[in-house]
């Protein structure tokens, strides 16, 4: 267990970054701590939290359309992908991935993101997938239009080798329908049965991935849950 | 380096401070609590959907996103920023932030909005700390928007619980303390520029920032 005058430095370390005072090399290896020290992490997390009601005194102010118009054009398909994506922030804390470190390695990871996502989907009904932390780990979008889900890989449950996370789809009867395999990452697209709509449950089992069941989950329901309209 | 900067924009510190930084103890709001936490709580839930459709690309759900948002955030990197121009660019760069990134919001964390804001912020002290290397690389006379005579924003504070909270903790600190860290959190001065503004020690400027967090968290933790 940390001493307590250290974890007193680290917390006000913490602080100081979130505030912006912490600069230079101070700052560099603050990062390079974070990076790996997940308990800086929650205490970076918890100072931006603190320091938040800060900004509700701001007035709102009404943007210029030509703002939105320039950002909506900037995300059009076929645009390229510019600096600000920041795959970086795919880790434990996204708070720490807001300061001015790695610009290589969020323009790579970054550019990876990109060409993992599928452009122009609409959805107008979203699931969250709770992972074994409870925590987002998978994104299911539909369109009630479309015959297909929209899933992407977020946090998912790690599985031991060989076994994998099945989601079902419930119809008014209670009986199960496979609809695919949760993506470990990335973004997947999955057929939807012609007899169902999005209002359905879906479940999500943990299975073999060679004894892919299609009857019935072989296992326990580890989540369940519904689309829910934006 | 920094201090060059920031002497450009002293005028008479101490008084201006006193005078701006005031947080006023909130005694309204007692009946329409409830209805605006359950706003707030709807408002959030519809964020986070947005926010999870954004993920997957859904630029309908961003534009939507957008117009519930963009006029507090514009807001916040306009009274960072005081410039018009600058400001609408960095909320452009911002936004694009949140569309390429929203797969990586974690509703455990924070609020949608309170992400998004660190995002906006952040995003404007960048763009300030990278306009003050270009001005003093070019030996020009300085940024006179980063520092004006406008009232910093913790008056606001009174808004929601966590805001009253926070802003009864800042109010026991020393008033020196509470001015520097409200430079630091809206103008991202360093604490090189803190010493300048304030024509204080460089030792002290540092002291006061270092207790005042400790003593804020003690605050807000008790």
């Amino acid at each position: 267990m940390m001493p307590e005058n250290e974890q007193q430095d680290s917390n006000t370390l913490a602080g100081e970054y979130v505030l912006g005072t912490l600069q230079g090399q101070d700052r560099i290896d603050f990062e390079q701590r974070l990076d790996s020290d997940v308990q800086l992490q929650g205490e970076v997390d918890a100072w931006h939290q603190r320091f938040a009601p800060m900004l509700d005194g701001i007035e709102p102010v009404t943007p210029p359309n030509a703002v939105w118009d320039q950002i909506a054009h900037r995300i059009e398909p076929g645009q390229p992908a510019h600096e600000e994506s920041t795959g970086f922030w795919n880790s434990l804390s996204f708070w720490r991935n807001l300061g001015m470190v790695a610009a290589t390695l969020v323009l790579a990871l970054g550019m990876t993101l990109m060409t993992t996502r599928q452009q122009g989907m609409e959805m107008d009904s979203i699931m969250v997938v709770l992972n074994d932390q409870y925590r987002t780990g998978w994104l299911v979008g539909a369109h009630a239009s479309e015959g297909f889900l929209n899933v992407k890989a977020v946090e998912p449950t790690e599985l031991p080798k060989g076994k994998v996370c099945q989601l079902w789809m419930e119809d008014e009867r209670g009986h199960l329908h496979p609809i695919g395999l949760l993506p470990h990452n990335g973004s997947q697209q999955m057929d939807l049965p012609n007899s169902m709509s999005t209002r359905n449950r879906f479940k999500v089992s943990v299975e073999l991935m060679d004894l892919l069941p299609k009857d019935k989950p072989s296992s326990e329901i580890v989540f369940e849950g519904k689309l829910t309209e934006i | 380096m920094s201090v060059a900067y920031v002497s450009t924009c002293r005028f008479d510190a101490w008084s201006v401070l006193l005078r701006y930084i005031y947080i006023p103890r909130g005694e309204f709001m007692a009946n329409g609590d409830n209805d605006q936490q359950e706003a707030i709580r709807l408002r959030n839930q519809e964020l986070e959907r947005l926010l999870a459709a954004c993920a997957l690309s859904d630029r309908k759900a961003f534009a939507r996103l957008y117009s519930m948002t963009s006029a507090k955030l514009y807001g916040v990197v306009l009274r960072i920023l005081n410039r018009d121009d600058l400001a609408q660019d960095c909320l452009q760069d911002a936004y694009i932030k949140v569309w390429n990134n929203a797969g990586n919001y974690r509703s455990q964390m924070a609020a949608p909005l309170t992400w998004m804001s660190a995002i906006v912020r952040n995003q404007a002290l960048d763009l300030l700390r990278k306009r003050k290397r270009e001005v003093m690389e070019s030996n020009d006379s300085g940024l006179p928007e980063q520092i004006d005579g406008a009232l910093l924003p913790l008056e606001g504070l009174t808004r929601t619980d966590d805001g009253k909270r926070l802003g009864n903790c800042l109010e026991q600190l020393k008033e020196q303390q509470r001015q520097v860290i409200a430079l630091a959190y809206f103008k991202g001065l360093t604490h090189d520029e803190l010493a300048a503004y304030t024509e204080t020690p460089l030792g002290t400027i540092k002291t006061w920032i270092r207790r005042g967090l400790d003593q804020l968290r003690r605050c807000l933790e008790s």
